[in-house]
């Protein structure tokens, strides 16, 4: 499940449940959403995401291709559990702006 | 040398004898035999304790001698074992040097592993793991990068097909409609009979053209829905690539960083103990250095027995000269070692050292060369077996 805001300077999505490739359609659509912002940062917020498949981590390699040719960072927050782990042995830490 | 006074006159004659009158003489005279008679015995006495202080003179020159002799045993003894145990322990300190070195060759050697002839650390060896899974992680993630990137794109194909079939709907309705019109056309080309002759030939074609458009709809959905098939079972092995189980990744992972970990405590530990040893061996070394240096100093113990030897010397030689300066004095005194037998008795009961009382025994009793016989002192440090037999 995603839910979006935008506000000054930051697009933050923020997502729950698991996020596989069945959800890729839907993520699609959020990143479309996040990419057309004007916001200078694009944040997902993982607080609520218990699992993330590895076409979960695709999907935010595509995200950042997208927000790249824009300039834009895109920062992964508030990851825990196995996201956490995912991200760690992904070293996502080196290709994104991952914060606490 | 002189130690005590003769009551004689030099040559051994009497005094002259002094005028009386008779009874005074008489008296006189026998007071003075009385007197002579107590001069003998004085001199008596006095030759009896000449003769036992020489031979006690004797005795104790003997003495001194054997214990000059036992001196300069002592010494050399020292002086044997001091150089010895200096010896043992620059042995010692030697060896607790090569023992830190071989510790530390064992820590290096318990860290490394050789492989094509090169050293390699474990450290280096964990690196060249995390490296490598790290490097599986990144392909895995390059080809779902790549797969997901193909599924949008497939997405958009399905997408466009699905426009292209609404399309041919469309497609469809007109050419319902152009049939239907065809067919109208036909029937008011037969109500106007022969002159309606061209206008039916026209209807016969537009029939014939929307019959063949109907066709071409029917191969382009046909074909649309085979395509449709394609990009859905492209979907479904996409999927498959882009869903890679990655658990036992973060779970290689886990244990690598546990191992790191580990290592690396284990490294400390090491580290410490090796430290600990080199230092313990370094206060082993410097103490032994400390023990040789005290040990150099035995040649001081060595100088103060021998002026304790050189003024046993000159004793016993005082002692000699004594009892020829008596004798001289005295020619008839007699001197009687075998009468200081019970003295030399009680002396050696003193002595709780076998063989330095056997030693003692044959020098004083037996009349032998001090330090000529004797048993030998017994070896204190055993060559063999690393330990020390003590006495």
């Amino acid at each position: 499940m995603f839910n979006t805001s935008l506000s000054d300077g930051n697009a933050l999505a923020a997502l729950s449940g698991q996020l596989t490739f069945t959800d890729h359609g839907a993520f699609r659509d959020m990143a479309r959403h996040l990419v057309a912002s004007k916001a200078g940062r694009l944040t997902i917020d993982f607080g609520g995401v218990e699992f993330i498949d590895s076409a979960g981590l695709g999907m935010l390699l595509l995200l950042r291709e997208e927000a790249g040719a824009t300039g834009r960072p895109v920062v992964l927050r508030n990851a825990q559990g196995q996201v956490k782990r995912m991200f760690a042995v992904s070293r996502f830490d080196t290709l994104f702006v991952v914060e606490p | 040398m002189r130690f005590f006074k003769t009551v004689s006159n030099g040559n051994g004659s009497k005094p002259p004898p002094i005028p009386m009158m008779v009874d005074e003489h008489e008296a006189h005279t026998g007071a003075l035999s009385e007197r002579i008679r107590e001069q003998d015995a004085e001199i008596a006495r006095l030759k009896d304790i000449a003769g036992r202080w020489v031979s006690l003179a004797a005795v104790q020159q003997r003495v001194i001698e054997t214990l000059r002799a036992e001196v300069e045993r002592a010494s050399s003894y020292v002086e044997t074992h001091a150089i010895a145990l200096s010896d043992r322990f620059k042995t010692l300190a030697d060896t607790a040097v090569s023992q830190t070195q071989r510790a530390d060759s064992l820590t290096k050697l318990a860290n490394t592993v050789e492989i094509d002839g090169k050293s390699i650390t474990l450290r280096e060896i964990t690196d060249l793991l995390d490296t490598a899974l790290h490097e599986v992680v990144q392909t895995i993630l390059a080809s779902v990068h790549r797969s997901m990137s193909m599924v949008y794109s497939l997405d958009d194909v399905e997408k466009n097909l699905a426009m292209v079939e609404k399309c041919i709907g469309n497609i469809d309705k007109v050419t319902r409609q152009t049939t239907f019109l065809a067919l109208n056309a036909a029937i008011e080309a037969e109500r106007a009979g022969t002159a309606g002759a061209a206008f039916r030939v026209i209807a016969s074609e537009v029939k014939d053209l929307s019959k063949s458009t109907k066709q071409l709809a029917d191969d382009i959905r046909t074909h649309i829905g085979t395509m449709i098939t394609g990009v859905r079972k492209g979907h479904a092995m996409l999927q498959e690539v882009a869903t890679v189980d990655l658990t036992s990744n973060i779970s290689a992972k886990d244990r690598l960083n546990e191992l790191i970990e580990a290592m690396h405590q284990r490294d400390t530990k090491v580290g410490a103990i090796v430290g600990e040893t080199s230092r313990a061996a370094a206060d082993i070394s410097g103490n032994i250095g400390t023990i040789i240096t005290g040990m150099q100093f035995q040649d001081r113990t060595k100088q103060r027995l021998e002026h304790v030897i050189d003024t046993l010397h000159v004793l016993s030689d005082g002692l000699l000269e004594l009892e020829r300066q008596t004798t001289d004095l005295e020619p008839d005194t007699a001197v009687d070692t075998a009468s200081q037998v019970e003295w030399l008795k009680m002396l050696l009961s003193r002595c709780t050292l076998g063989e330095v009382r056997e030693r003692f025994v044959a020098s004083l009793l037996e009349g032998q060369t001090p330090g000529s016989t004797g048993p030998e002192d017994p070896v204190g440090i055993e060559t063999s077996g690393g330990d020390a037999e003590f006495f």
